[in-house]
């Protein structure tokens, strides 16, 4: 049996993981918040925005409600931000205030954009690729694939980041995976 | 939509990352590190491109670009196979570049081979398993292809962070 492309997408997700995941393992509330430049997300941010995005891009695909709204999340996190905020387009200002309560709660929010993301793959075959589903923004639809490429590239580039950041605060060999 | 064609996507999105993060900076700002031990822009942009052209080239059974189109020259480097694991900091502050215009050429040149290669793989393919007893289990080429994706994608992201750090926010859309 040759391998799918949603084995594709588990393979890339679950190995992208332990990054995300080292890089938040023990960090404290001023790591977690830190910003190397006026301007610059933090780590913070980067795990809550790309966990927006994912969850954003597999509803749509899915077909289903944002795990952020549905599993009480909003409240959870108290940012304070309209419901189906992702991030995109934040301000300097709105991007140096953002605190999330507690590493625990950004992870957990994180797992549980993973696990809807896992159910989603279970139940899609590579005929669904070529599902038309609702465009990121506008009226239009897209492929399904497009969607799901989109959720990977986005993904991998923020967990890149937020390895790199970890490595910056904490200097070299911090990441052992 | 085969698995290949989803690499062979998810390339593209690393090569078109990295034109816009690149294009048009100095060498200064490419070679600048924001802290001790950390990677620069054109270490990261020449890393993950060997790391390409090692991991997709080895896959394909073709020579790899760096020698044989002469690469390792623009960058003043011997012909080995070397694509920066393990170098200590002090080898990758010291490293530099020509431009960016060489970080960007040296990418789409190992892009159009490795682009070259995945039009060829079968979906039956992606399933071989490599000769590699040095892994349990031994990784296939799906898998390999899936770490290349990864490495490429995380450090596209990396490169993207930096320019941001060293030009301000705003800079993807100006």
């Amino acid at each position: 049996m040759s391998t799918s492309v949603s084995d594709f997408v588990r393979q890339l997700l679950d190995r992208n993981e332990p990054y995300l995941l080292g890089a938040l393992e023990g960090i404290d509330p001023d790591m977690l918040h830190r910003q190397p430049g006026p301007e610059s997300n933090s780590i913070a941010w980067l795990v809550w925005h790309l966990s927006r995005v994912q969850d954003n891009h597999v509803s749509a695909m899915a077909g289903r409600d944002h795990v952020w709204i549905t599993g009480g999340w909003v409240e959870r996190m108290g940012l304070g931000l309209d419901p189906m905020d992702r991030g995109r387009g934040h301000t300097p200002e709105q991007i140096a205030a953002f605190r999330v309560p507690s590493v625990s709660a950004l992870m957990d929010y994180y797992e549980a954009v993973r696990d809807a993301t896992g159910t989603f793959l279970d139940e899609m075959d590579d005929a669904a690729l070529e599902r038309q589903v609702p465009a990121v923004s506008g009226d239009g639809t897209v492929p399904l694939a497009q969607r799901l490429e989109m959720t990977l590239t986005d993904g991998l580039q923020h967990t890149g980041q937020v390895a790199y950041l970890r490595g910056l605060f904490e200097g070299r060999g911090w990441l052992a995976v | 939509m085969e698995g290949a064609a989803l690499i062979a996507q998810g390339l593209d999105r690393i090569a078109g990352s990295l034109e816009r993060s690149l294009t048009g900076v100095s060498v200064d700002e490419l070679c600048r590190v924001p802290g001790e031990g950390t990677n620069s822009m054109a270490w990261l942009a020449w890393h993950l491109t060997r790391v390409q052209d090692d991991h997709l080239m080895n896959l394909a059974g073709r020579p790899l670009a760096w020698a044989e189109e002469g690469w390792h020259e623009r960058f003043g480097m011997p012909a080995e196979n070397d694509f920066g694991m393990g170098w200590p900091p002090e080898q990758v502050q010291a490293f530099t570049c020509e431009s960016a215009e060489v970080l960007l050429a040296h990418h789409r040149a190992v892009l159009a081979r490795s682009k070259a290669y995945l039009a060829t793989v079968t979906p039956g393919d992606l399933d071989r398993v490599l000769d590699e007893p040095q892994w349990d289990p031994r990784p296939t080429v799906g898998v390999r292809l899936v770490s290349v994706i990864s490495d490429n994608t995380q450090h596209a992201g990396q490169i993207a962070y930096l320019r941001g750090l060293f030009g301000g926010y705003g800079w993807q859309r100006s």
